[in-house]
């Protein structure tokens, strides 16, 4: 089952895209409609003005409105493809009632092997604890201090042990990064685009800014490298995917 | 974020949706139904049709707001 995250995000920028159309549709309907030669002719200045800042402001509000809820549905959109990727994370480790002896004992282990550790000896002492993520992520920590993780080329010393935490924490890092974007990512500021002037008087379109555009291929490729790993896991990815991303060798 | 609040969300989208299209309704009726005969909407009146519409749909789409924001 793939997560369809980039699928999914991009559907959220295209209807943030289409809000976009629709408030600028509404705000140059407006101006069609208050400062034609016939409206000219009938209302005062004052009351068009009035008029076209109270349509404005209506219209921004319900543009607002869905900005941010396709932001929130947008978070919401990561937040399950997280779960359905790494249930691990979310799951509560099944912890027996000796649970507490038997990390105090395999931490005795460690320190007796101390600096002379390997793989395969960490990996016999701590291969009831594999599925627990924040039990293994203790255990890393104290094994760090005395053994080296990773070798001068920047591969782990214990890919048996922590291969698996490893390939967690690498999704975790990348889904931070997805998250920190999303945050506000319908949310910026719009910039003026075409300006009319009527009557002595100037409005502007919206249209997204510079950033914005950033941010939204950003996500995009951080959603495509995780969907790939998805894939890969899955059983699903084609040659391409270790072309592309050779990494997702390791 | 709980579960169950995409739905929710395109929901209020919907709701959205259909005021726009509504309020665009609106704006662009150029006539009204007297009785059986079709006579013309005068801007104030298109005016207050629009002010109606929008408090109703506003009411709505805050009402299911605040219920999305219940949940969480």
């Amino acid at each position: 089952m793939t997560i369809e995250l980039k699928k999914k995000i991009e559907e959220l920028i295209q209807a943030h895209r289409t809000n976009n159309e629709t408030l600028n549709a509404t705000m140059k309907d407006t101006v069609e409609q208050f400062f034609s030669e016939g409206a000219i002719n009938t209302y005062k200045k004052e009351f068009v003005a009035e008029q076209v800042q109270k349509e404005f402001a209506d219209a921004r509000k319900s543009a607002e409105q869905v900005d941010a809820l396709l932001n929130r549905k947008l978070k919401a959109v990561i937040e399950a493809a997280k779960k359905a990727m790494i249930p691990e994370y979310f799951k509560k480790a099944d912890r027996s009632p000796d649970f507490g002896s038997r990390v105090s004992n395999a931490l005795q282990f460690l320190m007796i092997e101390d600096d002379e550790l390997t793989d395969e000896s960490a990996y016999l002492i701590l291969k009831d604890f594999l599925d627990d993520y924040d039990q293994m992520l203790l255990f890393k920590r104290v094994i760090g201090k005395k053994n080296a993780l990773v070798d001068s080329s920047g591969n782990t010393t214990f890919p048996r042990t922590f291969g698996q935490l490893n390939k967690m924490e690498a999704v975790l890092n990348l889904f931070n990064e997805v998250e920190t974007m999303a945050n506000n990512l319908f949310m910026h500021p719009r910039s003026e685009g075409q300006t009319y002037i009527f009557n002595n008087q100037m409005f502007a379109t919206l249209v997204d800014g510079y950033q914005e555009g950033y941010d939204e291929r950003y996500i995009l490729d951080f959603a495509e490298t995780l969907e790939r790993i998805s894939n890969k896991v899955n059983g699903e990815g084609d040659e391409t995917t270790l072309e592309k991303y050779p990494q997702l060798e390791n | 974020m709980p579960d169950g609040i995409i739905p929710q969300i395109d929901a209020i989208l919907l709701r959205i949706q259909a005021k726009q299209a509504d309020l665009a309704h609106i704006r662009s009726t150029k006539v009204k139904q007297r009785g059986l005969k079709q006579v013309s909407m005068s801007d104030s009146e298109r005016l207050i049709e629009l002010d109606i519409a929008r408090r109703k749909h506003d009411h709505d789409i805050s009402k299911m707001i605040e219920e999305l924001n219940l949940k969480g």
